[in-house]
């Protein structure tokens, strides 16, 4: 009796994460960038938020590329579910990835935490959108936040996030490229 | 729910649509709403878990955000419209999913077509080639959830040997 090849879903879920994440903290950080190169506006849209709506554009794709490197590998048989959970694997390490990464970057650029810190609070002052009896706490708030940068609670709490938004949007992803990409497997006769 | 089994046609729809994608569904339209009846000022909700959350798919501008008693909600008109509209949609269409499944191609030019849409949009404003009311950016949202409700659908409609 021949051994029955056991399918992984790792492998296709690790290259597309791997790819994933990298793109999104790509995209994270040229929109930061952005925010520390404009002058303040008091604009509150700043190049960190416009990296955030095409990061999620962007991330959905994941899901997609790890179905397709899964039927690469093990044909085209699969069901609804496996692109499901295909997809959130992807998402998890996509999550992963894109927090270490953004943890990696500042040791390489020292004052892009500073800048950033600088250029959103510059933004906050000039906004007319945000009452002034409140500006002050935003202000602190912002501060803080920069402050905790690297501290367990912060990185636990971004990687948690990560995981749930990409997760889920790569579930759908997924499900939706193994109906498209991928063929009901048929009953052993 | 024994309605939605097996037909005459042999078609159902996939138990992910029941444990996971609704739940999923209603848990971020749940959230998206959340922070005007959990928090009382702008500072509380930029450090809230439901911005932060939500700070990866959304630009949450202040100005392009409807509010409650001066609380923003957790995303923009544009998002809220989508989350808000999807769980229901879906636990509608779920009930004509043999209809919906028999205009599939249909459904996916819809959804092409509202994705354009919401991109040709979100960019010129971005652009700032015009500016979108409020109002419109929820219908561009609701329209798009509305698509990709139906999507999910035809998506999750498998057939099952009897």
């Amino acid at each position: 009796m021949e051994p029955v090849e056991s399918k992984s879903y790792w492998n296709a879920s690790a290259k597309a994460g791997v790819v994933f994440g990298f793109v999104v903290f790509l995209i994270s950080t040229i929109g930061s960038y952005i925010t520390i190169n404009t002058e303040p506006t008091g604009n509150l849209f700043s190049g960190t938020m416009l990296a955030s709506a095409l990061g999620c554009l962007v991330a959905i794709f994941g899901g997609v590329l790890a179905v397709k490197f899964y039927i690469n590998e093990y044909g085209p048989e699969m069901k609804i579910g496996q692109g499901a959970v295909i997809g959130l694997l992807t998402g998890i390490v996509m999550a992963v990835v894109a927090q270490i990464l953004a943890l990696i970057w500042p040791v390489i650029d020292s004052t892009y935490i500073e800048n950033l810190q600088t250029a959103l609070i510059a933004n906050i002052e000039m906004s007319q959108q945000i009452p002034a009896a409140q500006k002050e706490d935003m202000i602190d708030a912002i501060y803080a936040q920069f402050q905790n940068y690297y501290s367990f609670g912060t990185i636990l709490q971004g990687f948690l996030m990560g995981v749930v938004t990409y997760g889920l949007l790569n579930v759908l992803s997924g499900l939706l490229s193994a109906k498209l990409m991928g063929r009901t497997p048929q009953p052993e006769l | 729910m024994t309605v939605n089994r097996e037909l005459s046609t042999g078609y159902g729809l996939h138990p992910l649509l029941y444990y996971a994608v609704l739940p999923a569904t209603l848990f971020f339209a749940a959230v998206a709403w959340s922070p005007p009846f959990l928090h009382s000022s702008l500072v509380e909700w930029h450090e809230s878990w439901q911005r932060l959350l939500f700070s990866r798919v959304c630009h949450q501008q202040l100005g392009r955000t409807f509010a409650v008693q001066g609380i923003p909600l957790a995303v923009c008109s544009r998002c809220i419209g989508i989350y808000s509209v999807l769980p229901v949609a879906l636990v509608v269409f779920s009930f004509f999913f043999t209809v919906l499944n028999r205009v599939k191609p249909y459904i996916v030019t819809l959804f092409a077509l509202t994705s354009l849409i919401v991109i040709v949009d979100g960019a010129a404003n971005l652009f700032r080639l015009w500016q979108t009311p409020d109002l419109i950016r929820l219908l561009t949202g609701i329209s798009w959830g509305l698509a990709t409700a139906l999507l999910l659908v035809i998506t999750l409609t498998t057939y099952r040997d009897s």
